[in-house]
Parts: C-alpha cells; sequence; structure tokens
C-alpha cells in the first residue's frame, strides 16, 4: 500500500519535473508546417502582413505541396498590395493637404505590411524629410542638361541633380520622375536676368562717375559668380578711378585700399599702389618731421632728437631732419655744459654735424674740462694713498677713470692700492 | 500479491520515464527532414547537430556571426539543441524596424575629444567613457558596424533592438590610446571619422595606427568640411578643388587601409546640397551632421543625425541620447 502511495506521489513530481519541457514537447508534437501556419494567422490577426507572409513562405518551403498554403500567400499578396496602395493614396492625401505628420504615419503604414512599395518609401526618405524642398517632376524631352538649364539657368549643374537624385547623369530620364532639387547655396545660382541688370547699373554708375557705386554692384555679381570676367573688369576700372580721385584729395591710405582691390592681373595695379604708397609714406615724413620741429621749439630737446633720428634711419639724407638734429643736440649738449653736466654734453654734442655752429669748440671745451674734472680726482686719490687711506684712494681713482679711461697714472695706480689693500686685510685677519 | 503487482508494473513505469525523458530532449522524436536542410531565397531551414550555437549558424549562413539574433529572434528561442529544426531567414524579418506600434531608430552617438585627465568640461574622460559603455552592454544595447547601418536604412537588412553606432570624431591619438582598447574590452564596434590631412603629422594618429584600429573591427570614415564659397575666386576652379578635396583622400584611405571609403562625416557638422551630390558621386553611402537625434530607416542617408556626447553628461545626459524606439501606432 505504501508503495502505491510512493507511485501516486512520484508520477506528478515526475511530471511536473518536466512542465517547462511539456510545453517544448507540445510543440514538437506540432509539425512544424503546421507552426508556421499557426504563426502565419497570428500575424495576419495582429494587421502584420508581412510579417504573416513571411511564415507562410517558411511554411510553404517546409510544406511545398500544400495547397492551402500556397492559396494563403497567393491571397494575402494581393490583399497586400492592394492595402499599401490604399494607405500610400491616403498618405499622398495628407502630404498635399499640407498634413506631414498624417502622411509619414500613412506612408509607414504601407511600408510595414509591403517593404516593397518604393513611392512611399521615397516620399518618406525624401519629399517628407524637407518638405519645403522643391521638387520636379520631368517632362517629356527632359534631360539633366535641360533641366538644369531651365532650373538653374546653368547646363553644367546637371550631373548636380543626377547626383543628388542617386541617378546615372549619363542615363535617359523617364517621364514623370519626381525630381528632388538640391538647394544651392547663392554663389553658385543667380539667374541671368539679375547679373545683366547688375552689369548695366554698375556700367551706368562708372559712366557717370559713381566709380564707387559701380563697383559695388560689379561685386555683387562676383560674390554670386567668382570670376565674371565683365564684371571683374568693371570692378577693376572702378577701383582705379576712384583710387585716383582719392589720389587727388591726398587721400591716400583709402586710395591704396581701392588699388588693392583691383585684381592681381590688372597693369595698372601695381604702380598704382607704388605710386600710393610712396605718398602715404611721404605723408608720414612729413608728419613726423613737424613733430620734430615742435619738439625743438618747445625746447623739448631730447623728443626732438629721437624723432629726428627715427626720420634718419629711413631716410638718412633727410636734410631737414638732419637740420632738426643739428640745432636741438646742440642747444641741448650746450645746456648741459653749461650746466656743468661735461660727459653728458659730450654725448649728445657727439651726434651733432661738427660743421654745425661752434660744436666742435663745445666738444673741446668739454672734453678739456672733463679730463681736468678727471686730474683732479687723480690727485685727490694720491693725498689718500699717502695718508693710508686706501679705499678712498681707489674711489677717487676710479672716477678719475669714468672721466678719462686714458688717464696715464690711475689705472696703474689703483691696481697697486687694491693688492695693497688685499694684503693689508690678509694680514688683519692672521691672529 | 500486491508487492507483485507493484513489481510488474516497474518495467512499465521504466518505460514512461524514459518517453518523457525522452520528449524532454526530443532527441528520439524524427526530424521528418533531410540532414543538409532545405532553401530557398527568403529561408534556409536546417536540423541542428551538437556543436551547432547560434553564432555558428549565423555565420555559416548570414555570412556573419554578429546576425544570431536574427536566427534567434525568428525561432523565438534563446539557445540551440541538437536535433532542433531551425529557420535561418536569408531576407530582413523586420524591415526598418517597422512593428505594429512604433519603429526603431538608431542612435549615433559621436565623440570629439577624449582624455585620462580632462583639461576641459567638453573633453568625456577615459573613465566616464568606460561607464558609458558599461551602460550599453548592462542595457542590451548592441553597436553595430556602419555597412549594417546602411542596409537598415535602404531596408535591406534588419538591426538587432537596441542597436546603436559609436563614432569618434578625431585624427587625435586619443582614439587610439585611450577609446579604441576600451571599445575592445567591452566588445564593442566603434566608427572612426579621421581628417586624412592630419594622418602623420605631429601630434596625430598614423596610417599603421589607423590600419590596426581598422584590423582590430573599427568601421573607419572619412571628415570633411561643407562647401564654402571663397569671394574672389572662378567658381568652377574652386568646384573642381573641392571636389578634388573629397575624392583624394578617398583615393588615401584606399591605398592605406585596403577598403573603400563609404561614409563621411561632415566636420563642423553642417551638410550641404552641393556637398552631398559629390559625395554621392564618388560613392559614399552615407554621411553624418552633428544634429542631435535617433535616425529611422526613412532618414535621409546624408543628413543622418548624430549626438555628441560631451564630459560635463551625466548618466542621465547620455541616457537621453539613446532612443531606440519611437512609438506610433501603425495597423
Amino acid at each position: 500500500m505504501s508503495r502505491r502511495l510512493l507511485f501516486m506521489l512520484l508520477l506528478p513530481i515526475y511530471a511536473a519535473g518536466c512542465t517547462t519541457a511539456w510545453q517544448d514537447i507540445k510543440k514538437r508534437v506540432t509539425p512544424l508546417p503546421l507552426q508556421y501556419v499557426q504563426r502565419a494567422q497570428l500575424h495576419e490577426q495582429a494587421g502584420e502582413l508581412h510579417q504573416a507572409l513571411l511564415a507562410w513562405q517558411a511554411a510553404q518551403l517546409l510544406e511545398p505541396k500544400n495547397p492551402r498554403t500556397s492559396k494563403a500567400i497567393a491571397e494575402l499578396k494581393e490583399t497586400i498590395s492592394k492595402r499599401s496602395q490604399d494607405y500610400f493614396h491616403q498618405g499622398l492625401e495628407w502630404y498635399n493637404a499640407g498634413n506631414f505628420a498624417a502622411a509619414q504615419r500613412a506612408f509607414l503604414m504601407a511600408i510595414h505590411i509591403n517593404p516593397a512599395h518604393s513611392p512611399s518609401l521615397h516620399y518618406l526618405k525624401t519629399n517628407l524629410q524637407n518638405p519645403a524642398q522643391a521638387t520636379y517632376k520631368v517632362q517629356r524631352g527632359d534631360s539633366f542638361i535641360r533641366i538644369a538649364s531651365k532650373l538653374y539657368d546653368d547646363p553644367s549643374k546637371a550631373y548636380m541633380i543626377a547626383y543628388f537624385n542617386g541617378m546615372n547623369p549619363q542615363k535617359p530620364l523617364f517621364t514623370g520622375t519626381i525630381l528632388h532639387l538640391p538647394v544651392l547655396d547663392a554663389a553658385v545660382r543667380l539667374p541671368k536676368s539679375d547679373i545683366q541688370s547688375l552689369l548695366n547699373q554698375s556700367r551706368q554708375a562708372y559712366e557717370m562717375g559713381s566709380f564707387e557705386k559701380a563697383a559695388a554692384y560689379a561685386e555683387k555679381i562676383l560674390a554670386e559668380i567668382p570670376g565674371h570676367a565683365k564684371a571683374s573688369r568693371l570692378a577693376d576700372e572702378a577701383y582705379l578711378r576712384h583710387g585716383k580721385q582719392l589720389m587727388e584729395q591726398q587721400r591716400f591710405r583709402e586710395a591704396l585700399a581701392q588699388f588693392k582691390r583691383i585684381s592681381t592681373a590688372h597693369e595698372k595695379r601695381q604702380p598704382s599702389i607704388q605710386k600710393a604708397n610712396l605718398e602715404l609714406h611721404r605723408q608720414a615724413l612729413a608728419k613726423k618731421l613737424e613733430m620734430a620741429r615742435n619738439y625743438l621749439d618747445k625746447s623739448n630737446f631730447v623728443e626732438a632728437i629721437n624723432a629726428a633720428e627715427e626720420i634718419l634711419v629711413q631716410y638718412p639724407r633727410n636734410d631737414r631732419a638732419k637740420e632738426v638734429l643739428n640745432s636741438a643736440g646742440y642747444a641741448y649738449g650746450k645746456a648741459l655744459l653749461e650746466e656743468g653736466h661735461e660727459p653728458q654734453a659730450i654725448e649728445w654734442l657727439k651726434k651733432v654735424d661738427p660743421a654745425y655752429s661752434d660744436t666742435t669748440q663745445l666738444l673741446s671745451l668739454a672734453q678739456a674740462r672733463t679730463k681736468a674734472t678727471a686730474e683732479t680726482l687723480y690727485r685727490d686719490g694720491v693725498k689718500h694713498f699717502i695718508n693710508e687711506n686706501l679705499e678712498q684712494a681707489i674711489k677717487a681713482w676710479q672716477q678719475a677713470l669714468t672721466l678719462n679711461p686714458d688717464h696715464p697714472k690711475a689705472q696703474q695706480d689703483m691696481e697697486n692700492a687694491m693688492r695693497l689693500l688685499e694684503k693689508w686685510r690678509d694680514l688683519e685677519k692672521t691672529p | 500479491m500486491q508487492r507483485t503487482r507493484v513489481q510488474s508494473a516497474l518495467p512499465l513505469l521504466f518505460l514512461l520515464g524514459l518517453f518523457l525523458a525522452a520528449g524532454c530532449t526530443g532527441r528520439l522524436l524524427p526530424s521528418g527532414q533531410p540532414e543538409g536542410g532545405t532553401r530557398d531565397a527568403r529561408f534556409v531551414i536546417i536540423t541542428t547537430k551538437g556543436t551547432d550555437t547560434l553564432e555558428s549558424l549565423a555565420r555559416t549562413y548570414l555570412k556573419d556571426g554578429g546576425q544570431a539574433w536574427r536566427i534567434a529572434a525568428y525561432n523565438q528561442i534563446d539557445s540551440l539543441k541538437p536535433g532542433q529544426r531551425v529557420v535561418i531567414p536569408l531576407v530582413p524579418i523586420q524591415h526598418g524596424g517597422l512593428r505594429p506600434d512604433g519603429y526603431q531608430t538608431i542612435p549615433v552617438l559621436a565623440y570629439l575629444d577624449m582624455a585620462s585627465s580632462p583639461k576641459q568640461s567638453d573633453t568625456v574622460s577615459a573613465r566616464g567613457f568606460e561607464r558609458q559603455l558599461q551602460y550599453l552592454r548592462q542595457n542590451g544595447f548592441t553597436p553595430v558596424s556602419l555597412d549594417h547601418l546602411s542596409a537598415f536604412l535602404n531596408l535591406r537588412g534588419d538591426l538587432p533592438p537596441g542597436a546603436l553606432v559609436i563614432s569618434l570624431d578625431t585624427t587625435r591619438p586619443w582614439a587610439y590610446e585611450i577609446a579604441y582598447p576600451l571599445l575592445k574590452k567591452y566588445g564593442m564596434r566603434g566608427t572612426l571619422f579621421f581628417s586624412v590631412d592630419q594622418v602623420g603629422q605631429k601630434g596625430y594618429l598614423d596610417w599603421r595606427q589607423l590600419a590596426e584600429m581598422a584590423g582590430g573591427g573599427m568601421d573607419m570614415g572619412l571628415q570633411g568640411n561643407p562647401l564654402q564659397i571663397p569671394p574672389k575666386e572662378s567658381l568652377a576652379s574652386y568646384l573642381k578643388s573641392y571636389e578634388a578635396g573629397l575624392s583624394q583622400p578617398k583615393k588615401l584611405f584606399r591605398k592605406h587601409l585596403n577598403t573603400p571609403c563609404r561614409y563621411f562625416a561632415f566636420a563642423s557638422g553642417l551638410s550641404d546640397d552641393l556637398t552631398v551630390s559629390l559625395l554621392k558621386k564618388h560613392g559614399y553611402l552615407a554621411a553624418f551632421t552633428r544634429q542631435r537625434g535617433s535616425n529611422p530607416f526613412f532618414m535621409d542617408n546624408f543628413a543622418l543625425k548624430r549626438s555628441v556626447i560631451h564630459g560635463h553628461y551625466d548618466m542621465q545626459k547620455f541616457q537621453r541620447n539613446l532612443a531606440t524606439f519611437r512609438a506610433m501606432e501603425l495597423k
């Protein structure tokens, strides 16, 4: 009895152990073709018609001779075709009404059940990506070149339209094809009529002497079509004439700016620039000279000398700058000499032309005074030496040498004193 | 007497147990199909052997081990058992990731700068990048190649749920020294968009490093700028040189990496239609902008969105760039 009980208990446990496997067993018991038929039906119920078709096709591959499968596939294909067309037309209506969100949903539904529905894909991937972008429907007799001429006024853009639409520019176009038109930078498209109008305006302005305006009109064309020959010529002439006008008004910097805008190949560009540069230099020189003279008039000698020297670095033969330099150097040197600053007086007087006024005499006087001061300092040094005040002696001789580096004795005596001082200090350190 | 009855039932019980056990394994059930399987243009139906795995079947029949997920998804299984009959779909099973409740979108992440210890807040740290990769792996994201993305965009292939692209926009060494090793560590595929003009220059990657990364499974593409018209240059000659600027690097790419270049990233993030025409002319398959967002299959292939990941992003901000599905009732 107890064994029967054990058996009764074990059986459910055994069965429970295989509960998960039972589902697998059940699945296996259902023939595979039938599994796919069931799957197809489930997909159909869920509205996933493409998935359903795939499942039917798998079932057909598993059981090729089943007429029910073949029939179901044929019917489903027809349903898919019809329904995807319906969704597409619905999408098209929404698209034309400007309801792009609804259109997108309709096209997606068409693709969902029929991934091969290329018109829906085209709308999703092109038209709906940028609804504002222009499209063009190919008409009878059209070619890429003809369309490019018609729409961009430039036959060379044919390749661009073709490639932008993923088409071969060498192959013929079919009537009714919808082309997506690339949006181009303003620089690569401008109707011819506008160019002609700008060209006429530019010419008119030039003839009336409004060179600035003429150049501006020509530049508009060049901004759209860089290198446009007529516009380029007009702009060059306008810049040249405007530059000349400015030169006459002595507005050399503005003139130079105009000349620099002329094309590099233009024969008059370089000479005009050189001329403007020369005038600009002259203008700058005159300004500097005036400034130097002002300093001189105000007895600001150092500034006057610096300004004059600056000019002379650039123009060493400029007599007017030399004149300022001599006047300022002489006046400043003389003043320093009178105040007893002989070394400084010598420094400034040396900048002056020796032939200027009595510069040579002043310089000699300053040098003689310096030498005399140096001699006095030397003698002071000797006195300090005799009094065994070596440090004071060295200091005095150093000063003498600063004033007169060629002093015949100061150098030797100073070196001897330094050696003695050193020995003296050594002796002091010895205990 | 009772004992004898139980004893006589034991062999029956043994047989029943054997039958049930066989039912669990399925080994004793006849397959009903020849060993080599059956095929047409859409499916191959095979009976698995003991050594078969989802990956090995994907490698054999789909020429790509990474497509194992398709076999698993179509057969609603996680693994294989010997003797099991498996339907291998050779065509996309879910075109464009379309479902009755919406459609799949593919995020493309773009990293512009990375460093071990960043000095600027925009620069992504190596640690931060690793944390992001960990997050992606733990949450079922699968980085895919640009070829797979391109097939998805053209309805010629489908992608696993959670598919995304990880792209690096740089010719700087951090791509090789930091990002590439981390991607390898986590078994993730990445894409590098570099500028040929910079290759081999001081402070930039060289062709050897690029070839090593390409050989290691990194996808490669080129970086370039959109069209800019200079004010006083002949348009025709400028366009010619601009076109050469797109085609010449492509030739160098092929020469050094021994593979055609098919993908382009706009370095400034902006695209223009003329450049797109030229890219199409020169055989590019897709181009990437830096417009934030994920890409559904119907996205324009030459204006694909990419989300730039900055160094100061926390995990929450990072996650906002990972939308892989857009809900929409499609039935």
